[in-house]
């Protein structure tokens, strides 16, 4: 306990230390810290927009009775905070000045958003080049639309999705892209678009249903994973990319699992790929 | 029940609105939003209520703002500054109520003096009016009296929803009214550890339980979400809405009221049950019956990957063995031309690959271009019946042809290199380089093959890409050569890089450039034959 009490009193102690400012002596910068909060207020249903150019981001489900959280840490000169509420629409982030745009790079843009738990989501991220930390559990999204340029992400879905998603689809640009436990995203169809980099797409999770995954890769490595009782089925439409099959047996043109036919659940991977390879790793 | 058209127990409802504790808020404003912005010249707070209204405070360069209106004058980091920054940093992290509640509660602090002592005694002042401007909701404490404008809310609330009337009604079928809570049109939160004595009666409104109620919980149009540390110790009556079990308990009843079908939770236990006995015993079953393909053995698995690896190994070599036979045709049948190609991908190997690339590139449109122009005219309607499939043919040739003459290329490389083992390779005969280019650029492929026994997934995918980017680029390259030579035909870089005789020196002369040929002159005639040759070349290429 007096340890918590201590982590909690260095962590206010500190956030003081950073809202004061900085020394007298130290050159004067346009960043600026901004903390925005809503309650949630008996919303139904959201259309939720987030955009981030360039940073840091991490993304989480919120504490009950919230709409959202977010904090951003950004330059005021270059960037402009979003955060409209309206119309069941919510968009937040952060978006560019026109004809202003001077990036500095000697701090790093961030931003912390917490998503609703309560409210059904129409979910669109749009990032660039960030080094995203994103965990969608537990968060009730009827879709999801994804979309990366060139940046480090990792997707968690750590908790199941209430809500059955019809589409799910992942735009990923020259990343290293990482999405784990799909299973609870609870979606009909995942689609994952990448371009150049490595995509590892964990299978894992709470499976509600059948689903069908399409990739469709450029230049990279594919890394499935799946757990063992996922009735599993690969096509590829491949050039120039190999394949390590493990535990997957060909059947036509098709790869299939050998409990495919007993599976509770099937997943169908399609993979469309150019210059790479692909891997399938059984997680237990 | 009904006395003047009016069910009794909705009049219990609305008596207990006069009659009961109505609720728990305390007496501050709800604050339905917040926003902190802390910059080296600015420190706001802005705050929205639940009525709509808001209140923004801003210390921004050199003045302190309350919303658009100016109310003095600070400077950074005197005193004043100081300690609200230090007020927004505290109630950074809060939300609604606590926040609320810290902001309230502030005070400036002692060592305010003069005009900045001034400033923060109306700043706490207007913060205090603005939050407690309002208070919707009354305390249990406080009588009927004191609270009529909640109570008077909460009927016209009820009121104003004349179609969850019905359904309350049915609803509230044989439920105690002895002590309620009601709320209408919000959700209502109970956090771990919170504990509501008595029934709750929810309208319009959303459940997230993790707390305990001790009484029944009646529902009526609004979702209610069991948590795993929720307790209802009474029956839980829905109408008109959902429940979602995230492992909560209810001692009672779950009555879904608009199909009359008590949900037995009990059901869905067995039914989860079954389904994890099943996953259990199949995959039990999986373990004994096919060991090779989950088994955790050891052996098993380097099997597997050796398994793996020979067939990629397989793969490579009828890849090869292909590609050789078709060398070797490519050498007897077309030697000129493959060497012609072969010198140009040598000579200019960057030219090569950007033509090759943008051949690649513009490939399909020149087919589908080709086509339509084909199909529009009446005489090319012939041609297209074989412009259809002969052009893909051609265009696979061409590369293959071009990779074949790379692969020549990269076999005379391998031969001057000596290594041991391979004295065999030599450098004159084609057919000797062409099989040892090929096998070389095959070794990242095979490469990629062999290392599957290892079981380094990074290793086999490292290799197996740059298997294909040599490939690819082999490809690039010799297509490119391909088109710049008209397939072998031409020698376009005489002229363009203006290199002397000795340029083709070691690619022989074509048959009927051969039998055209002039006789060998003397050195100094030849070399001014050669000057004007390149002149005349050159114009042409102008």
């Amino acid at each position: 306990m007096n340890r918590r009490r201590g982590w909690a009193g260095l962590g206010l102690a500190l956030s003081v230390v950073v809202l004061m400012g900085t020394p007298p002596g130290a050159k004067a910068q346009s960043w600026r810290s901004v903390t925005m909060s809503r309650q949630h207020s008996g919303e139904r249903a959201l259309d939720v927009r987030v955009r981030f150019g360039a940073g840091r981001l991490t993304v989480k489900p919120g504490e009950p009775g919230m709409l959202y959280r977010m904090q951003l840490h950004y330059d005021e000169d270059s960037f402009d905070p979003v955060a409209e509420y309206g119309d069941g629409r919510l968009d937040l982030g952060v978006e560019g000045k026109k004809h202003d745009f001077r990036w500095r790079r000697k701090e790093t843009q961030e931003m912390d958003l917490q998503l609703p738990l309560s409210v059904d989501m129409d979910l669109d991220l749009e990032f660039g080049a960030v080094e995203a930390e994103v965990d969608l559990g537990g968060l009730r999204m009827s879709r999801l639309e994804l979309h990366t340029g060139a940046s480090e992400s990792r997707v968690d879905i750590s908790r199941p999705n209430p809500l059955r998603m019809d589409l799910a689809n992942m735009e990923v640009g020259a990343a290293d892209f990482r999405v784990e436990r799909l299973g609870n995203l609870n979606a009909e169809k995942v689609t994952v678009d990448a371009g150049v980099g490595n995509v590892v797409l964990d299978f894992r999770g709470d499976w509600q249903g059948d689903a069908m995954v399409s990739v469709d890769m450029g230049l990279g490595a594919l890394e499935l994973r799946f757990p063992e009782g996922l009735g599993v089925r690969l096509i590829k439409d491949t050039f120039l990319t190999s394949l390590d099959s493990e535990g997957l047996v060909k059947r036509g043109d098709s790869y299939y699992s050998v409990d495919w036919e007993e599976a509770a659940h099937r997943v169908t991977v399609s993979v469309d790929a150019a210059f790479g390879s692909i891997d399938v790793v059984w997680v237990r | 029940m009904r006395v003047l058209g009016f069910d009794l127990r909705l009049v219990a409802v609305f008596a207990g609105l006069t009659l009961l504790p109505g609720g728990v808020e305390g007496q501050l404003r709800t604050v339905v939003s917040s926003e902190i912005a802390v910059s080296e010249t600015e420190a706001s707070l802005k705050l929205e209520f639940s009525d709509r209204e808001d209140l923004t405070i801003s210390l921004r360069n050199g003045q302190v703002f309350v919303d658009q209106d100016v109310l003095g004058s600070y400077s950074r980091r005197d005193d004043l500054d100081l300690a609200w920054r230090a007020l927004l940093g505290e109630v950074i992290t809060l939300d609604d109520g606590p926040l609320a509640q810290r902001l309230n509660d502030w005070d400036p602090p002692a060592e305010l003096s003069g005009e900045e002592l001034k400033l923060a005694d109306d700043l706490d002042r207007i913060l205090e009016e603005s939050l407690t401007a309002e208070a919707p909701f009354q305390d249990p404490a406080q009588t009927a009296d004191e609270s009529p404008v909640s109570q008077e809310g909460l009927v016209a609330a009820l009121l104003s929803r004349t179609g969850a009337l019905g359904r309350l009604s049915e609803a509230l079928e044989g439920a105690s009214l002895d002590n309620f809570t009601l709320r209408i049109g919000e959700d209502v939160v109970l956090e771990t550890g919170e504990v509501l004595e008595g029934n709750l009666i929810l309208v319009d409104g959303d459940l997230d339980l993790n707390g305990r109620i001790e009484g029944d919980v009646i529902v009526v149009d609004g979702r209610v979400r069991l948590r795993e540390e929720g307790v209802v110790t009474g029956d839980l009556r829905i109408s008109d809405g959902s429940v979602e079990d995230d492992g909560g308990s209810v001692t009672g009843q779950i009555l879904q009221l608009a199909t009359e079908d008590p949900i037995q939770l009990e059901r869905s236990e067995l039914e989860e049950l079954r389904r994890e006995l099943e996953s259990e015993i199949r995959r039990d079953l999986r373990t004994t019956v096919r060991p090779e393909v989950r088994g955790p053995n050891l052996f098993l698995g380097l099997l597997g990957n050796v398994g793996s690896a020979v067939a990629g190994l397989l793969e490579t070599l009828v890849t090869f063995i292909i590609l050789a036979i078709l060398g070797v045709m490519a050498v007897h049948f077309q030697r000129d031309r493959l060497e012609i190609v072969a010198t140009t991908a040598r000579r200019a190997p960057v030219r090569a690959a950007v033509v090759g690339l943008a051949g690649g590139f513009f490939l399909i449109p020149v087919w589908i271009v080709g086509m339509i122009a084909l199909a529009i005219t009446i005489i090319g309607i012939p041609v297209l019946l074989a412009w259809v499939p002969l052009f893909p043919i051609a265009a696979g040739l061409a590369i293959l042809f071009g990779y074949l003459a790379v692969a020549r290329n990269v076999g005379e490389w391998v031969a001057e290199q000596e290594y041991r083992g391979l004295e065999w390779i030599r450098g004159s005969n084609t057919f000797y380089t062409i099989v040892a280019g090929l096998g070389a650029l095959m070794v990242p492929a095979a490469a990629a093959s062999a290392s599957k026994i290892l079981g380094f997934g990074f290793i086999t995918g490292l290799l197996g890409f740059a298997g294909s980017m040599i490939t690819m680029i082999a490809g690039a390259v010799g297509f490119g050569a391909v088109l710049l030579t008209r397939g072998g035909k031409i020698r376009p870089l005489e002229s363009y890089y203006e290199f002397d005789e000795d340029y083709w020196a070691d690619v022989p002369p074509r048959a009927e450039d051969a039998s055209q040929a002039p006789q060998p002159e003397p050195e100094e005639v030849r070399q001014e034959d050669s000057e004007e040759g390149r002149e005349e070349d050159n114009d042409e290429q102008a």
